[in-house]
């Protein structure tokens, strides 16, 4: 399977405005260790076996059953 | 992504956030919108919850209210996007992605499994774009 393949992996650098990771996007007051105390009811809902949280499993499922196939 | 686009179309207390100061639809900031709107999706399932995804969030959110609002793409559309409008489009992103799955072939309980986790998805990064609208102690 080429690199390609993944949508995901699309050229970010030609997406006008989209500033992820980049200097000068905002600070957020929120911490991962906040963030973290809260989540946790969010992450609470069915998980697939052998996923740590619902957010993983769309990721995984989404990696290899929907984005491969050009379903954005 | 354009199906859920249309849902603001097709209601004017949602789309009139978009038009430009001549009262129609500001169609190249919708575009410009709408390349983020897809990336967004793509990050909502592959960044890693870091800090770095954090302040994104952060970012998104206030490019919603008059911080930042038209900013990006200097646009002369209203300058916010009130937050109850916000949440309820959530619910439309949230709740309306099962017969893509179904039509890539996702079925039975996983079907289930990536509903769920995409609607949790959805509300974590909601309430993250919420916070800039939340007043100084109040988060």
């Amino acid at each position: 399977m080429s690199k390609s393949t993944f949508a995901h992996e699309v050229e970010t650098h030609s997406i006008a405005g989209y500033d992820y990771g980049r200097t000068g996007v905002a600070r957020s007051p929120v911490s991962l260790t906040n963030c973290t105390s809260w989540r946790p009811p969010l992450d609470g809902a069915p998980r697939m076996p052998g996923r740590s949280s619902a957010t993983e499993s769309c990721s995984k499922i989404a990696r290899s059953r929907w984005w491969i196939r050009g379903g954005r | 992504m354009d199906s859920w686009r249309a849902v603001i179309g097709a209601q004017p207390h949602l789309a009139k956030w978009f038009f430009g100061p001549d009262g129609k639809p500001d169609d190249a900031y919708k575009a410009k919108l709408k390349k983020r709107f897809v990336q967004w999706a793509l990050d909502a399932c592959f960044q890693p919850h870091d800090q770095t995804w954090l302040d994104y969030q952060e970012e998104i959110g206030l490019r919603h209210t008059p911080e930042k609002k038209n900013q990006t793409d200097g646009a002369q559309t209203p300058s916010l996007v009130p937050l109850p409008y916000l949440i309820a489009f959530g619910a439309v992103v949230a709740t309306t992605t099962r017969k893509f799955f179904v039509d890539a072939g996702v079925r039975d309980e996983e079907l289930h499994q990536l509903e769920a986790a995409w609607a949790k998805a959805v509300q974590l990064h909601i309430t993250l774009w919420s916070r800039p609208y939340v007043k100084e102690g109040l988060w």
